[in-house]
């Protein structure tokens, strides 16, 4: 440290003794050893005008700014990353996709027996594997309706709700017009309507 | 770049520009301390990190820095034990 301030007056060097023990701070320090701010210092001490104070206060503002901004953000990037790692792994642990792999650190029931199990089983929606629009509903009165459908009604119905086909494609699968299809469609769900109807104003008046 | 750190964090509380170019300047940053992540949420994290640092940059108190006359006087205001430990 002393050399760096050899060439410079008197004055500095009294003024630095005076200053040693905040010499060990390492931002007094650090700042002390760029000449610039020494050149400054030694100004400010030889005529201590309020502007030439005040521009070695923001020298030296500017120059702990960096330093205490940097740090500050470095640190905020490095444990927000660390952070983010701990909550992927948090988040991952906990919604698993492993099948076979057992649920509890202990015992070997997994995920695939939970799923696979009669329990489970219970819970999910029967899927029907029919080709028949009448093996799909759970209303009596549209189970009624369609009952008294044409074969052929009841086809275009099958087609269309089941496996989600248009007119023209159900025409195509049929060998029919699609002019044909469309008629028996809309006639189709005329009568169901019509049906549903009666049946309920029979309900109705009982 | 011309301007210095200090004057672009004051600028970035108004100017969007400067607020990148701060951002810019801590993206080597940014970048290394993606490694120890897996791939798949690196650019998540990117992005979760530039939103931190615009926090951060836009909430830094800029004055609150102590002056050269102000830090001696906090030093001097503060248990000389420390600086004998050193």
């Amino acid at each position: 440290m002393k050399e760096l301030f050899d060439h410079h007056t008197q004055s500095v060097e009294i003024y630095l003794d005076k200053l040693k023990k905040h010499l060990q701070n390492p931002i007094i320090k650090s700042f002390l050893e760029i000449p610039e701010h020494v050149a400054l210092l030694k100004e400010v001490r030889n005529q201590p005008t309020p502007e030439l104070k005040k521009k070695l206060d923001d020298t030296f503002r500017e120059f702990y700014f960096n330093i205490r901004f940097t740090t500050y953000l470095s640190q905020t990037i490095y444990f927000n990353a660390i952070n983010y790692d701990k909550k992927i792994k948090l988040v991952s642990e906990r919604y698993q996709l492993i099948l076979d792999r057992p649920l509890k650190d202990e015992g070997e029931l997994t995920f695939l027996d939970l799923l696979s199990s009669s329990e489970n089983m219970r819970n999910t929606d029967i899927f029907i594997d029919s080709s028949t629009i009448m093996d799909h509903l759970t209303s009596y009165d549209i189970f009624h309706a369609i009952q008294s459908l044409t074969e052929n009604q009841q086809q275009v119905l099958s087609l269309a709700y089941i496996y989600g086909l248009n007119d023209s494609e159900i025409a195509n699968s049929l060998n029919k017009s699609q002019q044909a299809v469309s008629k028996s469609h809309t006639k189709a769900l005329r009568k169901i309507r019509e049906i549903i109807e009666t049946e309920q104003r029979r309900k109705g008046q009982k | 770049m011309s301007e210095s750190l200090f004057t672009l964090v004051k600028q970035s509380r108004t100017d969007n520009d400067s607020l990148a170019i701060v951002i810019d300047l801590f993206a080597p940053k940014i970048d290394r301390s993606l490694h120890q992540t897996k791939w798949q949420h690196r650019e998540d994290l990117s992005q979760e990190l530039k939103i931190k640092l615009l926090e951060c940059i836009r909430n830094y108190e800029v004055d609150n820095i102590p002056g050269y006359f102000q830090m001696l006087d906090l030093l001097e205001g503060q248990d000389t034990q420390y600086y004998d430990q050193l």
